[in-house]
């Protein structure tokens, strides 16, 4: 583990603090690559799924890479259209509109898996099915552990564009 | 070759846009059914991609307007469901194909090399 994710806040996002720490285990980027990020929260357990796999990161990096902003610009795609579909899925289950949060937990799940962000990916399959089986009540319990799911995820990706950063210097 | 995505979600539709304009293809996005619809009935594209779970109608509801107004554009279906029962829907509705997400960038590519030849045989049918 690295020393400043040891210390640093979790937050959600910058705006949004969360407590708890929150084990993140990097791969090093491309050339010197395992084969996925593992990361567990101590909060939580609700996921075995890696938070992201460090492969669908490469594959991704080198996709973007000649496009405008390359890989990080894509993965600020990525944040913005998780924090846009996390508060709809919020404000579905609020108002235990079932259809809604099937919705908001597909869109969710499928941005996800995307990038490779299996844990995150696997959570909302749960919270939909729950939805699609009429049972809000548990798709709100398994909604609870997303704030933790996401925290992982986005420290992963911030892991990853900093080893990235730093292969690139080397 | 021009090809039109219609999906609401920012992150599917900015890989497309990587795999495929880095094969060549000119892109145009709409983010919702309404107006891929409209882009689509203008007849200027070589193919279509098309999300099923769209936010305001439909991938499937979009896909039999074009096809009942008569638009034989190539459609190729996006969606995170490889059921038996939702691919004999999209097919039935008049889609040419489909990819099932996560998007693999050698599948789109492969699978859009095949909408567009698809096209130029409407075109050249049509021109017989």
């Amino acid at each position: 583990m690295n020393d400043s994710s040891r210390n640093a806040t979790p937050t959600l996002w910058e705006d949004e603090p969360l407590a708890g720490p929150c084990k993140v285990l990097v791969s090093a980027p491309l050339s010197h690559r395992t084969p996925s990020i593992a990361i567990t929260s101590d909060e939580t357990s609700t996921t075995s799924e890696p938070a992201v796999v460090a492969a669908s990161l490469d594959a991704l990096a080198v996709l973007f890479a000649d496009a405008p902003g390359g890989l990080e610009a894509f993965l600020g795609i990525f944040d913005a259209t998780v924090r846009g579909e996390f508060d709809r899925l919020e404000n579905f289950l609020a108002v235990e509109d079932a259809a809604g949060i099937i919705a908001a937990a597909h869109r969710l799940a499928g941005t996800s898996l995307q990038i490779g962000a299996q844990g995150l990916g696997a959570t909302c399959k749960r919270i939909e099915a729950a939805a699609k089986a009429g049972d809000v009540t548990e798709a709100r319990r398994r909604a609870r552990a997303l704030p933790d799911v996401i925290l992982a995820v986005n420290h992963s990706l911030r892991e990853y564009e900093k080893n990235a950063a730093l292969a690139r210097t080397v | 070759m021009k090809v039109l995505i219609v999906d609401d979600d920012p992150v599917i539709a900015a890989i497309v846009k990587v795999v495929l304009g880095s094969s060549g293809y000119s892109i145009d996005h709409a983010s919702d059914g309404v107006s891929g619809l409209a882009l689509a009935l203008s007849g200027a594209y070589d193919g279509m991609i098309l999300d099923l779970g769209l936010g305001d109608v439909s991938g499937e509801v979009v896909l039999r307007e074009l096809r009942q107004s008569g638009c034989n554009t190539p459609v190729l279906i996006l969606t995170a469901d490889s059921s038996d029962e939702t691919m004999r829907k999209v097919l039935d509705a008049g889609a040419d194909q489909h990819v099932v997400k996560p998007i693999q960038p050698g599948e789109l590519i492969a699978q859009t090399r095949a909408l567009v030849r698809c096209r130029k045989r409407i075109s050249a049918a049509f021109a017989l």
